[in-house]
This record gives structure tokens, C-alpha cells and sequence, in this order.
């Protein structure tokens, strides 16, 4: 069976705020730089148009600053980082992810739906 | 750097945008901000070979979720609607009051007998429960038009300050007005005290609603709302 991409991206839709803020923590950057960095990192198709509003999002939040420096290619634009409230978020929302998908995992592989025998073996144990 | 071509999609998709900004009313700086932002953005992916329509997809949609996702609220143009309707809903009620008063007076008057004489208190309580009645039913129009609307609370308790003090000053110049004209029930000199009243409560409710939108887009500007980490 294909991959349902709708599927794929509800399962991104609740971690996407945890990815850019994890992005942001290394290299602070702009809306569209985040776009390619989550490319390079292997989550593909999220657009532009996902990623720019749930920037606005995270602002609002008080979890991403912003500082305006100067481009050498055009005028000044705006660079973001995580604050210091988004670090807090950030390290409660990674931790929330591996507790998360290690249950999944567990649930998975105990199942038999996910063939991954360490973790069968340690849920029986 | 962009090639001609390439920036002139720039520059059009940035006006498509800030149209749509435009239409949901958004103040001139957010407007701007938001534009400026998207437009570096677009000469990034430019960079890159990708086209405004790719990186942004469908504007009206992109507009309205970036407005959301700020918390900004957008400024429906409703404030002429809303006072029609108000406007409405008062008529309806004084109206209704009017009825209500006719029926019950000479009920009241043949159940119930005052000892000593209230020249005035048969009008003034019918003058009252007309003005209750008016206010009332123009306030409860007006907050069922702008229910699930934008700033609904700030529009409602601004129209509950500013429409008493209008109608006062509405019906004092109509009374006025009739003092002149010998209290004549003529067609015009009727039209024109009806005016002097509704026109001071249209501008209040438009007034309420206006000054209610702009406060609420204001301050979704100016304060962001903080969260905590959890």
C-alpha cells in the first residue's frame, strides 16, 4: 500500500512546533531557512505555508525571539532563536515525543505489528 | 538574487498578499510587517528556484492562517450591519413596549387604586418602560448580530455606555425640536424628531463597534499572550 501523505502529515501536525524550536536552539534563522533545514533533516513536504504561521504562533507564545540583522543581499530581515521560555518548552516537548513514541514502539513490537525484537523481548521481560 | 522576472512575482505576490491582509482588516503595521517578512522569505526560495505560488500556495488561505496563528483579529466591516440591526431590534422592542402598556393600563387602572393624585407618575413610568424597553431590545439585537464575531464583549459594553447617553441627547433635541414646531404631529416635523433620535444611537452603536474592533486589533498587536512551557 502507498503512504497516505495526508496521514503522515496529521502524525507531523502535533510535533512540528517541537521540530522548529529544536531547529531554532542550533541555528537561529528565518521562516524559509527552517523550511530547508527540515528537509535536510529528512521531514519533507511541509511547506512554506505551514511552517510561516506556526512561527507567528510560536511568537505569540513568547517561545521564539526575534532579531532584525542586516542581509547581504537585500535589507535588514528578521533572524529567530528560541527564548528562554521556548528552551523550557523545548526540553518538556522532546521529552514528551520520546515517552510518546517509545510507548507506540513498544506497543507496536509487543503486537507484532513492528518486527523489532529487543523491545518484544524487554516487554516481556 | 532574483532575476527580473522572478521579482516582479515577488512583488505581485506580495501585493496579493497585502490585499488580503487589507481585507481582513489588519492594521497598516501589522500589514507591513507581515509583508516585509514574506517578501525576504520569497527572494530566499527564489534563490533556490521556487516561485511565490509554490512557497506560498493559495494567498487568501496563507493571509488568514498567519492572521490566526498571531492572534490577530481581524475588523469585519460590520459596524454599519450591526447598527442597522440594532436600530431594528429597538424599534421592534418600543414597539412591543408601546402594546404592552396599551393593554395593561387599563388593567392596571381598574385593579389597582392609589389613594391622592400622581399627575406625572402614569407618564414618566410609561416614558421608562418604553426607554428600557428600546434600549434593551436595540443592546439584544446588537450582541445576537455579533455573536461568533470578533471583539463581541468590547462592542456590547461600549454600545451599553455610549447608546443611553445618545438617545438622551436624541430625544432632548426632538423634544426640542417639537417644542419649536407647536408639538405638531405633521408627517415632516415627525420624520425629522424620529431622525434626531435614531441618528445619535446609529452613531453611537457604529461608534462602539468600530472603536471595540480597533482596540481588539490594537492590542493583539501591541501584547502577545505568553504561555507557559507546559
Amino acid at each position: 500500500m502507498a503512504p497516505d501523505p495526508d496521514r503522515r502529515t496529521q502524525l507531523l501536525r502535533g510535533v512540528l512546533d517541537t521540530c522548529l524550536l529544536a531547529l531554532l536552539s542550533r541555528t537561529p534563522t528565518h521562516a524559509y531557512d527552517l523550511v530547508v533545514l527540515l528537509e535536510r533533516h529528512g521531514v519533507e513536504g511541509v511547506g512554506y505555508g505551514t511552517v510561516y504561521p506556526l512561527m507567528g504562533r510560536l511568537r505569540r507564545q513568547g517561545l521564539v525571539d526575534e532579531q532584525t540583522e542586516p542581509s547581504p543581499s537585500g535589507p535588514p530581515r528578521k533572524v529567530f532563536s528560541v527564548s528562554a521560555a521556548g528552551h523550557a518548552a523545548l526540553a518538556e516537548w522532546a521529552q514528551q515525543w520520546d515517552a510518546t513514541t517509545s510507548s507506540v514502539r513498544t506497543l507496536l513490537a509487543t503486537t507484532g505489528a513492528l518486527p523489532d525484537q529487543e523491545v518484544t523481548d524487554h516487554a516481556h521481560a | 538574487m532574483p532575476t527580473p522576472d522572478t521579482a516582479a512575482q515577488i512583488e505581485s505576490a506580495t501585493r496579493a498578499l497585502d490585499r488580503e491582509l487589507r481585507r481582513l482588516r489588519i492594521s497598516r503595521a501589522g500589514r507591513a510587517e507581515l509583508v516585509a517578512e514574506v517578501r525576504e522569505d520569497l527572494r530566499s526560495a527564489a534563490g533556490d528556484g521556487l516561485t511565490p505560488e509554490v512557497l506560498l500556495g493559495d494567498v487568501e488561505t496563507f493571509a488568514r492562517e498567519s492572521v490566526a496563528a498571531r492572534g490577530w483579529t481581524p475588523r469585519p466591516r460590520d459596524s454599519w450591519s450591526g447598527t442597522a440591526t440594532a436600530l431594528a431590534g429597538g424599534a421592534v422592542a418600543l414597539v412591543v413596549g408601546y402594546l404592552l402598556i396599551e393593554a395593561l393600563h387599563p388593567l392596571l387602572t381598574s385593579w389597582v387604586e392609589l389613594d391622592g393624585r400622581y399627575p406625572a407618575a402614569g407618564a414618566a413610568l410609561a416614558y421608562g418602560v418604553l426607554s428600557v424597553a428600546g434600549l434593551g431590545g436595540a443592546l439584544a439585537a446588537f450582541a445576537r448580530f455579533l455573536t461568533g464575531r470578533p471583539a463581541v464583549r468590547g462592542s456590547v459594553a461600549r454600545a451599553a455606555v455610549l447608546l443611553p447617553v445618545a438617545t438622551a441627547g436624541g430625544v432632548l433635541a426632538a423634544a426640542g425640536f417639537g417644542r419649536m414646531e407647536g408639538y405638531s404631529t405633521a408627517p415632516g416635523v415627525v420624520v425629522v424628531e424620529v431622525l434626531l433620535v435614531a441618528l445619535p444611537c446609529a452613531g453611537a452603536l457604529w461608534l462602539s463597534r468600530w472603536w471595540a474592533l480597533r482596540s481588539a486589533a490594537t492590542g493583539s498587536v501591541r501584547s502577545p499572550e505568553p504561555v507557559s512551557a507546559g
